[in-house]
């Protein structure tokens, strides 16, 4: 290894550790806020800081080395402190602490880190005892030891149970080693069952053979019955081999079992791990939007899968930021209520059957139902007379390019944001729901299926081909008689009726594209229909029969697939078929949303639909959001390769595209679309940071119809827009 | 002279003119390959690049999707899409018979499975220069993947690149047409 690569390698590992300690230190700072006298709090502070530094002056981070230093003395400082100890005391280690996680991740992203002069500064003004402030006075490898024995006490306190780090993809071999093993066992037993029946064969005829032989004379009798005993003798060691491998055989299943178990128990985090993470982020939004808020955990206990606890935070944060900025009112407002000056926002994650649950709670304004409904209206998604429920009025905020908000702020009002969580809990196999009270505040509930690896899933079967679909989406089953079926499938818009609702009725095979009608045999023949509640609406899928439901655990299908969303994975059944398990509300949303689309739009205008390819998910959202508020419709593609997988689907009128992206680039990808006969004539718009002179040459040569560096200001690109279509038309 | 004299004699002259046992050397100028059938020619491939060879595994079809790709199968508990070489290459389908097998390729923290008409077992050329492969063969829906051939008995060895395959973007176009329904 190159003294290069160990560097690097040696930074991984001391971000890791960083990011570690910082959450520790969050952790810690939460509960100093809570008493701001709180004696082991310093303590705590000032040996995860010193850690901190050692690990920042090893990665060769002077910088970030001195900040440790400095809030560590401070710490040590305050814990001598004979009077009592000031909010701002408090307050200026958060935003040192804050800085630092600042520097990490900048240096996690390998950017510039931001400056710590200033943190600095304000840090030696503070701290009374100014003791051998410059650290070079300690030799490095000192130092060095230094670090290594703080860390020896600190593993001794944390005694309760020794805790090792593994790779997460070893754990993800060793799971699918224990799969592998477990269809290795089903195959065995069926070799077993064989075995017995072959047995229960040989004894049959046996008999036979003793009841031929009876008639056979006395002498050659003798000899062959006593070699049909020992026969007989034989097979019964076989059989009792054969119970004996049985037994062992469902010894094993149970221990595989458990396996399992302890497996996906792997997967566990406490949830609480990402605690300190959303107290920062509210302080952080709080002080940006000048408002006070208390953020307060109520229940946090209990873990979680660490790859769905990875996809919902970005949600939960996002969640927070909106709760503050949306919900909690300005303090004089809340005083002109009668309500504390100081917002509050509480957390809460509990178990609830199979799912886990994750409430977040504000004391503010609430929703304002009307401006939604006005908004709703202003989208066309809505008419002023249509009667709606209160609350199906605020689902209308998970949609994309909502927001009630006039003004666009950096914490939120982009519309950017509630159709994503949401996304995100649907991706996810959940659903997010919302209380409001208005004047009181709002609940936004998120309920998820405990764990991503293993799922219950309900098998159907399609023209004689079975899938997996996950039973926590599906709402309820009804069973249609043939007549009935053939009825509602010849319908071209069919509808079932169930507990009240509304559900547009589809054949699964149909949607699949597999075939239009599932195969009608006999008149008494009961076709199952599984019913499926989306935010949005309403889905039933005809299926021909069931198989029954199974545990199963989904896999992914492969980069293949990626472009494919209808499928959710693949599953190993226990007889070692793979099945393909679907996701329903892809199919359903392309099958039914679509047809519900088509037959509201067809009477308007055509919207022009314009295809923004970007590797950038903000750019992709914002422009997006931007663009349908200008009444286009928009496809979005995270590179070239995905934007040629979407063409087949929807031609767009006009490509945005950025020329840096990953697997195809923008030029790649433009030569392909010029050189293709079918979509030579879509107007392209090139996007990009570097407009080098060499790369525009070779746009212009590809046919790029305009050339727009980034930052551009909107109304250009909605002036180039226009003016390309138009020249198209 | 006694018989068992004479035997000794044998032995020794026996050791005295035999030839040494050959010493296997692998030179770095050696190429070692897997060798298939398809479409009448012989392919090999880099023998690094093909993990496994299957014999033909019973599959799930995945709904709607390109007659080439004939689905996907369990690899030890591990998914493993199979895809029909001639009948990407050529969208000409191959037939299955008893002697087709599906290379394993790991490409990518990834398995793809390509059936092929027959596996001719390990191939090794000594030195041989590999040449390019536009005049040996009239295979042109091949080009793209072919790194060159090599030539034995006056019979080209197509190089097959199923990395350079696996990276084509018709690859990852499994679905047949758009799902949807129209009615």
């Amino acid at each position: 290894m190159s003294q290069e690569e160990e560097m690097a390698e040696l930074l991984n590992i001391f971000l890791e550790e960083a990011r570690d300690l910082l959450d520790a230190i969050a952790s810690t700072l939460l509960t100093w806020s809570k008493d701001l006298n709180n004696k082991t709090c310093f303590s705590d502070l000032k040996r995860d800081l010193h850690t901190l530094k050692g690990g920042a002056r090893m990665v060769n981070q002077p910088k970030l080395s001195a900040l440790a230093h400095e809030l560590e003395t401070f710490s040590e400082s305050l814990l001598t402190q004979s009077t009592p100890v000031e909010r701002k005391a408090y307050d200026l280690v958060f935003e040192g602490v804050d800085r630092m996680n600042l520097f990490i991740e900048a240096l996690a992203k390998k950017e510039a880190p931001p400056p710590v002069e200033d943190m600095i500064a304000k840090f030696s003004e503070k701290t009374p005892t100014k003791e051998v402030p410059k650290e070079p006075a300690i030799p490095k490898a000192l130092e060095a030891v230094k670090t290594e024995a703080s860390i020896v006490p600190e593993t001794k306190t944390a005694a309760v149970a020794e805790v090792i780090r593994v790779k997460s993809d070893l754990l993800e071999t060793l799971n699918n080693l224990s799969i592998e093993s477990n269809i290795i066992r089903v195959n065995l037993g069926h070799f077993v069952d064989n075995f017995s029946s072959h047995l229960t064969e040989a004894n049959r005829i046996m008999k036979t053979v003793q009841e031929k032989i009876r008639v056979v004379p006395s002498e050659a009798n003798l000899h062959i019955t006593s070699d049909i005993l020992s026969m007989v003798n034989l097979n019964k060691g076989l059989a009792q081999i054969q119970s004996n491998i049985e037994s062992l055989l469902s010894q094993q299943a149970r221990i595989e079992l458990e396996l399992q178990d302890r497996l996906v128990d792997t997967r566990m985090v406490p949830f609480n791990s990402v605690v300190p993470r959303l107290g920062r982020i509210t302080r952080q939004v709080g002080e940006e939007l000048k408002k006070r808020v208390d953020f307060t955990v109520l229940q946090s206990e209990g873990e979680i899968d660490r790859n769905l606890l990875e996809h919902l935070t970005p949600s939960l944060e996002h969640l927070l930021r909106n709760a503050i900025d949306h919900g909690i009112e300005s303090p004089e407002k809340r005083l002109n209520v009668s309500k504390p000056e100081t917002g509050k926002i509480s957390l809460r994650f509990f178990r609830l059957g199979n799912d886990a649950c994750i409430e977040i709670m504000d004391d503010g304004s609430g929703i304002n139902v009307e401006a939604v409904k006005q908004k709703a209206v202003k989208l066309g998604l809505l008419t002023q007379e249509t009667e709606r429920s209160q609350a199906d009025l605020i689902r209308f905020i998970l949609e994309p390019g909502f927001s009630t908000r006039e003004d666009v702020s950096e914490i939120s009002g982009r519309g950017v944001g509630m159709d994503i969580v949401n996304t995100v809990v649907k991706g996810l196999g959940g659903n997010l729901s919302i209380e409001s009270n208005p004047g009181f505040g709002t609940k936004f509930i998120i309920r998820l299926p405990f764990t991503t690896s293993i799922n219950r899933a309900l098998l159907v079967v399609i023209q004689g081909q079975t899938y997996g679909i996950l039973l926590s989406n599906v709402e309820s089953i009804v069973l249609l008689n043939m007549n009935q079926a053939k009825e509602n499938l010849n319908k071209t818009n069919a509808m079932i009726k169930h507990n009240n609702l509304d559900y547009t009725l589809k054949y699964l095979g149909a949607a699949l594209g597999v075939e239009e009608r599932p195969i009608f045999h006999k008149a008494t023949e009961n076709f199952p229909v599984l019913l499926f509640k989306f935010s949005d609406f309403n889905a039933a899928l005809l299926v021909d029969s069931l198989a029954g439901s199974q545990e199963v655990v989904v896999q992914s299908l492969g980069p293949q697939f990626k472009l494919m969303d209808i499928f959710s994975g693949a599953t190993m059944l226990s007889d070692g078929r793979v099945i393909i398990v679907l996701d329903v509300f892809s199919i359903a949303s392309r099958a039914i949303k679509k047809t519900i689309e088509v037959s509201k739009q067809s009477s308007s205008k055509r919207q022009p639909v314009v295809m923004v390819v970007d590797d950038s998910v903000t750019i992709r959202t914002v422009t997006k959001n931007f663009l349908e508020r200008h009444k286009y419709s928009v496809i979005t593609a995270k590179d070239g390769l995905d934007a040629l997988g979407k063409l087949e689907q929807e031609k767009p009128d006009i490509i945005l595209l950025d020329i840096e992206m990953p697997r195809m680039d923008g030029l790649e990808f433009a030569e392909k679309i010029k050189s293709n006969p079918n979509f030579s004539d879509i107007p392209i718009i090139m996007i990009t940071f570097v407009a080098g002179e060499a790369h525009k040459s070779r746009a212009l040569k590809l046919g790029i119809n305009k050339f727009m560096s980034k930052p551009y200001q909107e109304t250009d690109l909605l002036d180039t827009i226009e003016l390309l279509l138009e020249k198209k038309l | 002279m006694d018989p068992f004299e004479t035997l000794l004699d044998i032995e020794r002259n026996c050791k005295a003119y035999a030839l040494n046992i050959p010493r296997q050397i692998v030179t770095e100028r050696d190429w070692l390959g897997i060798g298939f059938r398809l479409a009448n020619c012989n392919f090999v491939s880099r023998m690094r690049s093909v993990s496994e060879i299957l014999r033909w595994p019973s599959m799930s079809t995945v709904p709607n999707a390109e007659l080439w790709f004939k689905g996907i199968a369990n690899l030890r508990g591990r998914i493993l899409p199979i895809t029909d070489l001639q009948g990407f290459v050529t969208s000409n389908p191959h037939k299955e018979s008893s002697l087709s097998r599906i290379l394993v390729i790991h490409f990518e923290e990834a398995f793809y499975g390509f059936a092929v008409e027959q596996v001719l077992g390990i191939e090794r050329f000594f030195g041989e220069e590999v040449k390019p492969a536009e005049g040996l063969i009239e295979l042109k829906d091949y080009m793209p993947y072919v790194q060159g051939a090599f030539e034995r008995d006056q019979k080209p060895w197509i190089i097959m690149d199923f990395e350079k395959l696996i990276q084509d973007p018709d690859f990852y176009h499994i679905l047949a047409s758009k799902v949807e329904v129209n009615n």
